[in-house]
């Protein structure tokens, strides 16, 4: 293997993150490497640097507060938009889907008025019993 | 109207539970935002902010997980999109930092005063510096596995990756803090290393 390639895996190496057979190339690698030998170096120390940081500065005694305050703002707004979006959903669907009353308009009933018509025409429809001639008595709806 | 109770019932429990899990985890949280951000103001609103987004999306928390972690993953992901806002993102890997993502930026650190270094807490205020020039997933993955102490998988799983991803960022952010330490600091970095 490289040095490259070794120097690229010197962080999981470091970390025992690697599988034993990666753990062992690699080690052999690095036992004849000094420059790989060095890199190991200087990784090591970054995570000594890092491990040695001073433990963060306490946070303020009121955050739990704040985080509810702030949380509990949060599902009011939450609950306004909500409403917000619900009110004209629920209204359009009362508007679309509300039942209408059976309402007799002008047209259905001149429709029913021309089927009665139709068949009192043909009631009176017949033959002149004279000239023997076909004789339809037309009716109205005016003369009704 | 038993429904419109269980529900009312169902929400109050949610509310308790969430806020028995926030007490015993907002300590942990905000040490992870400390490091992600560097102050205690930038950390505070971080933490206040992801648990407010925790909250929201509750229903989706796995009990399975450790609550910290996926408080973790929120943080994460609230502080990339705090410093999208902010338009505070000043590292890129392949922007600024080469296209192999190695090399750190070349940003001077102000607060480091020459010849304080050697006082401790100079120092570690030069490394917070360096953590923050770091790229942000980098950031992340370093501060997890090497102040967290978390293993490569837990790492994995907070930041939602492969373990492979994960051993590439952490090694990766390393070697730009080296670099920008070398620059920064060397005389107080080199008090950590047998080999300066």
């Amino acid at each position: 293997m490289s040095c490259k390639s070794i120097q690229s895996k010197l962080s999981a190496y470091l970390d025992g993150e690697m599988s034993g057979t990666d753990m062992l190339n690699t080690r052999a690698h690095i036992n004849k490497c000094q420059e790989c030998q060095l890199e190991l170096e200087y990784l090591k120390s970054i995570q000594m640097v890092l491990r040695g940081m001073p433990a963060v500065p306490e946070c303020s005694d009121q955050l739990p507060i704040r985080i509810i305050q702030s949380v509990g703002a949060a599902k009011r707004t939450y609950l306004r938009l909500g409403l917000v979006l619900a009110i004209p959903t629920v209204a359009i669907a009362v508007v679309t889907f509300y039942p209408r009353p059976a309402v007799k308009n002008t047209l259905d009933r001149d429709l029913a008025i021309n089927r009665q018509l139709a068949s009192d025409q043909l009631f009176d429809a017949g033959n002149d019993s004279t000239s023997g001639a076909s004789l339809v008595h037309y009716t109205s709806y005016e003369s009704r | 109207m038993l429904s419109w109770v269980k529900n009312r019932e169902g929400s109050f429990d949610r509310s308790v539970h969430f806020e028995r899990l926030m007490r015993d985890s907002y300590r942990q949280a905000y040490s992870v935002a400390y490091r992600l951000t560097g102050d205690s103001t930038d950390a505070e609103d971080l933490v206040q902010e992801a648990f407010v987004r925790a909250y929201r999306f509750f229903h989706r928390y796995d009990d399975k997980l450790p609550f910290s972690s996926w408080m973790y993953r929120i943080i994460a992901n609230a502080h990339i999109d705090l410093i999208r806002r902010k338009g505070k993102i000043k590292t890129s890997s392949l922007d600024h930092s080469g296209a192999d993502g190695l090399q750190a930026l070349d940003v001077a650190d102000h607060t480091n005063v020459p010849g304080t270094d050697m006082v401790n807490g100079s120092f570690s205020e030069t490394v917070q510096n360096g953590l923050n020039q770091m790229n942000s997933e980098f950031r992340l993955a370093v501060v997890l596995a090497d102040i967290e102490g978390m293993s490569y998988e837990e790492v994995a799983e907070i930041m939602e990756t492969s373990v492979g991803t994960v051993r590439s960022r952490i090694h990766r952010g390393r070697v730009q803090l080296r670099t920008y330490l070398l620059k920064n600091a060397p005389e107080a970095y080199g008090r950590y290393s047998n080999v300066l």
